[in-house]
C-alpha cells in the first residue's frame, strides 16, 4: 500500500475505534554504499526502506506501535497495539499530541546534485581513496576499511489536529582506515568526511589525514599513572559531550537521572563555556525545522558563559517544568517513543589555535582518541574511566605517542576545569538523531592510569 | 512467508549477471517493549519489522540490497538492482530449492503475543518493588521488559530453503542510589531464548535487589586507585573480558583479511594453558542460541581455544570463501537491514581446576571485579577496554572495601597469556553485542579467573 493511502485508511479506522487524538511519524530512506578492498569493490549495498510509527491517546495515556509493512493486517496490528498498550499504562506524566498550529522555518537540507551522482563516480572516488591511502607512506601494509556512501532520508508527521510536516535531507560519508607497521607493531588511524556536496571529497587529503594519524601512533607507550593536565582534541571532547548530553534533558532531570537538577540559572562551569543547540544549522546532520512532535525548532544556548540557561524539553517535560517546549522532542526512528535529545549540539569555538592550547598546556597529555564510552562512562553519575591514546607534550610541543592508558574523571567537574577553548570546532559522527561538536579543550586535571 | 516460485525467480534474476551465489533473507518480527519508571508504566511500544534482504556473491565480492516491500515486482526489482551492480544482465538462472525443516532445540512454552501486557507488568512491578524498597538511598528505578518473536526465511542458490523462529525475552533493571550530591548505579539484565516461562527460573525480585545492592554499595565506595594490578574477575558477565579481549578478534570478520592479531595462528599457543574457550550456539534456551544462523547453517559448538592452543575461528560463508574454510554456523545479523557476518553466540571460558578461595587468597594486592559493565575492542591492535560495575580491593588474600569507577584495559594477545588461574563455577551473563552486522543477543561467561597483571583505570 502507498503511504498516503495507508494514512487515510489508518485514520479512518482510528476514528471508527473512537480514537480522537493520534499521529503518524514516518521515515523513508534511500541508501547506497560501497567498500573497497585491495583495489576492488568488496561490498556494494543499496537499500530503500520505510517505516511508520503510530501513537494515540486512549483515556489520557499514549499508546505506541510501529510497522514496516503497509498492509491491512498492519492497520489492525497498530490500532490493537496502541489501544492495548495505552490501556496498560498508569503514568502521571501526560504525553500529548501537538495541537498548536506551527510556523516552520525554511530549511534546505537536501542537495539535488548529490542525488544525481552516478554509482560509477562514487566507486571511482572510493577506489582513489584506497589507492591514495596505500601510497601515502611505505609503512602502510593494508587498508582495513575504505568506504563511501550516500544517504537520503525523508521524514514526516501527520496528526489528527492537521499538523503536516515533511523534511528531506541527504549527505555523503566517506572513511578510510589504513594500517601501518613498524617492527612487529601495527597501528591504525581513521579519517572521515561528512558532506552535502561530493566536490568536498578530496581523496588525497582524506587519505593523508588517516595515514598521518596512524603514523603518529608509532612507538606509543603508557605513561606513569598520576594526575595530568590535558588537552582533549576536538573529536574527543565532542565524544564526551555526546556521552553526557543526557544530563541536559528535562526528562532525565525530572526523573532524577541528571546531576544538573536544580542548577538552572546557576554557574555550572567555566565562564568560557557556551553550549548551543542549533537545529537550523545549515550543514548540521541533525537539522530539521520541526522536532519529533512536530513543534517548530529554534536555536538556543543551553549554557551561556558558564550559566545553565535551560534544560531541553519536549511538550511533556515542558509542562512538568511549567515552561515552553524547546522543540527538542526526539524520535530517532519510527520504532522509538518520544524522548528528549539535542539536535546539533556543540561547545562554541574559542579564540585559541591548537598550537596555543598546547603551549598553554606546557607539560601534560594531548588526548586524541578514547574508546568504550558506552561502558566506561555513566551519564547518570558523570563518572568516566576510558581507554585513551594521545601524546606526551613537553614545553608545549608533542614529544612522543602515548597508548594503553585510561583517563578518569567526572564530566561535571571537567566542565568546571576547562581552562581554555580552541577555535577548531569539529562535529563527530552522528548518533541517534543528534549531532555533536566541540573545539579542543584545555583541562586543568584528569587522572591517568598507565604503568 | 513467500511463495517458493517467487523465491526461485528472485534468486534466478539475482544471478543473471554472473554472480555465483545468491541468497534471500525474509524477516517478519513482532517486538514489544514495556518500561516502568517511578513505579508507573510509562511506555509500551509494540512493533512489526518486516523486510527482505538479497545478497549476491561473485568471488569475494558481496552485493547486498534490501527493501520492505515483498511484492513480486518490488523483489524482482531489488534482485535486478543487485545483479546490475555486477554488470550486464543476461538470462535468469533456473534454481532448484529443497526445503529443510530444522529441529527446534529452543522450544518456547508461552509465545510473547499470547501473554497479556498485564502479566508482563506484574513481573516488572515485582522487580521494581524489590529494587526500590532495598534502601532509602535508592532514588530511582527503571525497569524495562522486552520480548520479540522473529520469523525468518532463508533460501539460496545452492538449493537451501528453510525457516526459523527466534523468541527472546529479557528483563532489564537499573537502580540509582543517591546522597543528593553523587549518583551511583547498578544494573541487571537477565534474558533467554524463551517466552514468558523464563520467569520460572529468573526471579525478578532477586535481580531487582541485586541492581540496588550494587548501586548502594558503589555509593559508599571510594574511587578505585589507578595502575597495573592483579585482578580476579567474577563469573557471569565477567566473561565480557574474553568476548572483548579475544572473541571479536577470532571472528572471520577480522581474521579473513588479516586484520586480527590472531590471524594465521591456528594450532599455535595464544593463551595460557589454563584457557579453553568455546562458542556454542546450540545451548537450549540460552540468550545467544539459535537453531540455524542467519545464513541457514545449523549452529554448533565451536572450540576456539583448547588449553591455550588456537583451534578455530568463528566463520560465515563470505569470509569462509576468503579463508578457504567452511562456515561454522556463525553468520549473524540484527535484521534484514544488514548483510550477515561472523559473530559470537554464547561464548565462554570453560571451567578449570582452581578453587575460588585459592584465587582470592593468592592475591596480595589487587582488585576483585565482582560485576562487569560492557566494553569494546579494536580488533586490529587487540586493544580492549571494559568497565567494572562493582569492584573491591584485595589485600593479603582477603577482599576489602568496595571501589568505584574502575575500568580495565589491555591488549588481547597479552591478556590471554596472563589468565593464570581459572575457577570451577561457570556462569553466563546476557549482553547485546554491536558490530558491523548490527546489534545481536550474545551470552558471555566464565568461572572466576585471575589475571596476573592488567592496567586498571581509576582515580
Amino acid at each position: 500500500m502507498e503511504l498516503m493511502e495507508f494514512k487515510k485508511l489508518l485514520f479512518l479506522k482510528a476514528e471508527e475505534k473512537g480514537l480522537k487524538e493520534y499521529e503518524i511519524f514516518y521515515s523513508k530512506g534511500e541508501n547506497f554504499s560501497i567498500s573497497i578492498y585491495e583495489g576492488e569493490i568488496d561490498k556494494y549495498s543499496v537499500s530503500s526502506s520505510m517505516g511508520l510509527g503510530f501513537r494515540a491517546l486512549v483515556n489520557g495515556q499514549m499508546g505506541y506501535g510501529y510497522t514496516e509493512k503497509l498492509d491491512e493486517e498492519s492497520i489492525e496490528f497498530l490500532l490493537n497495539s496502541v489501544i492495548d498498550n495505552a490501556g496498560n499504562m498508569d503514568s502521571d506524566e501526560k504525553e500529548n499530541i501537538n495541537s498548536l498550529s506551527q510556523k516552520y522555518r525554511e530549511l534546505d537540507s537536501y542537495n539535488k546534485t548529490l542525488e544525481k551522482v552516478v554509482p560509477a563516480e562514487k566507486i571511482g572516488l572510493a577506489l582513489e581513496l584506497e589507492k591514495e591511502a596505500k601510497k601515502a607512506s611505505d609503512k602502510v601494509v593494508t587498508i582495513r576499511s575504505c568506504s563511501l556512501g550516500t544517504y537520503t532520508e525523508e521524514k514526516g508527521i501527520f496528526n489528527s489536529y492537521g499538523i503536516e510536516a515533511i523534511h528531506k535531507s541527504n549527505f555523503l560519508f566517506a572513511a578510510v582506515t589504513p594500517i601501518v607497521k613498524e617492527g612487529d607493531e601495527i597501528y591504525d588511524g581513521t579519517s572521515y568526511l561528512i558532506a552535502k556536496d561530493i566536490k568536498e571529497l578530496k581523496p588525497t587529503v582524506l587519505a593523508k589525514e588517516a595515514v598521518k594519524e596512524a603514523l603518529s601512533r608509532i612507538g606509543g607507550e603508557a605513561v606513569q599513572s598520576g594526575k595530568y593536565k590535558v588537552v582533549l582534541r576536538n573529536d574527543v571532547a565532542g565524544e564526551l559531550l555526546a556521552t553526557f548530553s543526557g544530563a541536559f534533558s528535562g526528562d532525565n532531570v525530572h526523573k532524577g537521572l541528571s546531576l544538573l537538577k536544580g542548577k538552572e540559572n546557576t554557574i555550572i562551569c567555566s565562564e568560557k563555556v557556551t553550549l548551543v543547540d542549533d537545529p537550523l544549522m545549515a550543514e548540521g546532520l541533525a537539522s530539521s525545522p520541526f522536532d519529533g512532535e512536530g513543534v517548530a525548532t529554534y536555536k538556543k544556548a543551553v549554557i551561556e558563559k558558564g550559566r545553565l540557561m535551560t534544560f531541553l524539553h519536549n511538550l511533556k517535560t515542558a509542562e512538568l517544568f511549567g515552561v515552553k517546549t524547546t522543540g527538542n522532542a526526539s524520535r530517532p526512528s519510527y520504532a522509538s517513543s518520544i524522548g528528549v535529545a539535542p539536535s546539533n549540539f556543540y561547545f562554541e569555538a574559542g579564540n585559541e589555535t591548537f598550537e596555543e592550547l598546547l603551549y598553554e598546556l606546557k607539560e601534560g597529555l594531548l588526548i586524541s582518541d578514547i574508546a568504550g564510552t558506552h561502558a566506561g562512562a555513566n551519564p547518570i553519575t558523570g563518572d568516566f574511566s576510558l581507554a585513551a591514546k594521545g601524546f606526551y607534550v613537553s614545553e608545549g610541543k608533542v614529544v612522543k605517542a602515548v597508548e594503553q592508558i585510561t583517563i578518569s574523571g567526572n564530566f561535571f567537574q571537567l566542565l568546571k576545569d576547562i581552562l581554555a577553548i580552541g577555535k577548531d570546532l569539529k562535529f563527530i559522527l552522528p548518533s541517534g538523531s543528534s549531532y555533536y561538536g566541540s573545539p579542543s579543550l584545555l583541562i586543568k586535571e584528569l587522572s591517568v592510569a598507565g604503568k | 512467508m513467500l511463495p517458493k516460485s517467487l523465491i526461485k525467480d528472485v534468486l534466478g534474476r539475482a544471478l543473471s549477471s554472473g554472480g555465483d551465489f545468491a541468497e534471500i533473507f525474509v524477516e517478519d518480527k513482532i517486538s514489544n517493549s514495556l518500561s516502568m519508571i517511578d513505579g508507573k508504566m510509562e511506555k509500551i511500544v509494540s512493533g512489526r519489522d518486516f523486510g527482505v534482504g538479497i545478497r549476491i556473491f561473485k568471488g569475494f565480492r558481496c552485493i547486498y540490497v534490501y527493501c520492505n516491500d515483498s511484492s513480486r515486482n518490488a523483489l524482482l526489482e531489488c534482485a535486478e538492482k543487485a545483479a546490475s551492480a555486477l554488470g550486464q544482465m543476461n538470462n535468469d538462472l533456473s534454481i532448484n530449492l529443497t526445503e529443510r525443516i530444522n529441529p527446534n532445540i529452543h522450544p518456547v512454552l508461552y509465545v510473547p503475543s499470547s501473554v497479556e501486557n498485564s502479566r508482563k507488568i506484574k513481573v516488572i512491578k515485582t522487580a521494581y518493588d524489590a529494587a526500590k524498597s532495598y534502601s532509602e538511598e535508592i532514588t530511582q528505578v527503571l525497569v524495562n521488559y522486552i520480548d520479540w518473536d522473529q520469523k525468518v526465511l532463508i533460501a539460496n542458490s545452492e538449493g537451501l530453503l528453510t525457516e526459523d523462529r527466534r523468541i527472546r525475552t529479557r528483563l532489564a533493571i537499573r537502580s540509582v542510589a543517591s546522597n543528593g550530591v553523587e549518583n551511583q548505579t547498578g544494573a541487571e539484565g537477565p534474558g533467554a531464548a524463551k517466552g514468558y516461562e523464563i520467569f520460572e527460573t529468573v526471579d525478578p525480585e532477586y535481580y531487582g535487589k541485586e541492581a540496588s545492592r550494587t548501586a548502594v554499595t558503589m555509593l559508599h565506595a571510594r574511587n578505585c586507585p589507578a595502575g597495573p594490578m592483579t585482578v580476579a574477575i567474577e563469573n557471569g558477565f565477567g566473561g565480557v573480558i574474553f568476548h572483548e579481549a579475544c572473541g571479536h578478534s577470532l571472528e572471520a570478520t577480522a581474521v579473513a583479511k588479516g586484520n586480527s592479531v590472531f590471524a594465521g595462528k591456528l594450532g599455535l599457543k595464544i593463551a595460557s594453558d589454563k584457557v579453553t574457550a568455546i562458542d556454542d550456539g546450540t545451548e537450549p534456551g540460552q540468550w545467544g542460541s539459535l537453531n540455524i544462523d542467519d545464513e541457514g547453517t545449523p549452529t554448533r559448538k565451536n572450540i576456539l581455544i583448547e588449553n591455550g592452543i588456537l583451534k578455530g575461528y568463528m566463520i560465515d560463508m563470505l569470509n569462509g570463501r576468503r579463508m578457504g574454510m567452511a562456515s561454522t554456523g556463525s553468520g549473524r545479523r540484527q535484521s534484514y537491514r544488514y548483510a550477515p557476518t561472523s559473530r559470537m553466540t554464547n561464548t565462554y571460558i570453560a571451567p578449570g581446576e582452581d578453587s575460588n578461595e585459592d584465587i582470592i587468597a593468592s592475591i596480595s594486592e589487587g582488585l576483585y571485579a565482582k560485576k562487569m559493565g560492557g566494553g569494546s575492542v579494536n580488533t586490529v591492535t587487540g586493544e580492549f577496554n571494559f568497565a567494572v560495575a562493582e569492584g573491591y580491593l584485595i589485600k593479603n588474600g582477603v577482599i576489602q572495601e568496595p571501589v568505584r569507577g574502575a575500568s580495565l584495559i589491555g591488549k588481547g594477545a597479552d591478556i590471554l597469556m596472563k589468565i593464570d588461574m581459572v575457577g570451577k563455577d561457570l556462569a553466563c551473563g546476557q549482553g547485546m553485542c554491536g558490530s558491523v552486522s548490527g546489534s545481536i543477543p550474545t551470552n558471555v561467561g566464565q568461572p572466576l579467573i585471575r589475571v596476573s597483571e592488567i592496567t586498571v583505570g581509576g582515580r
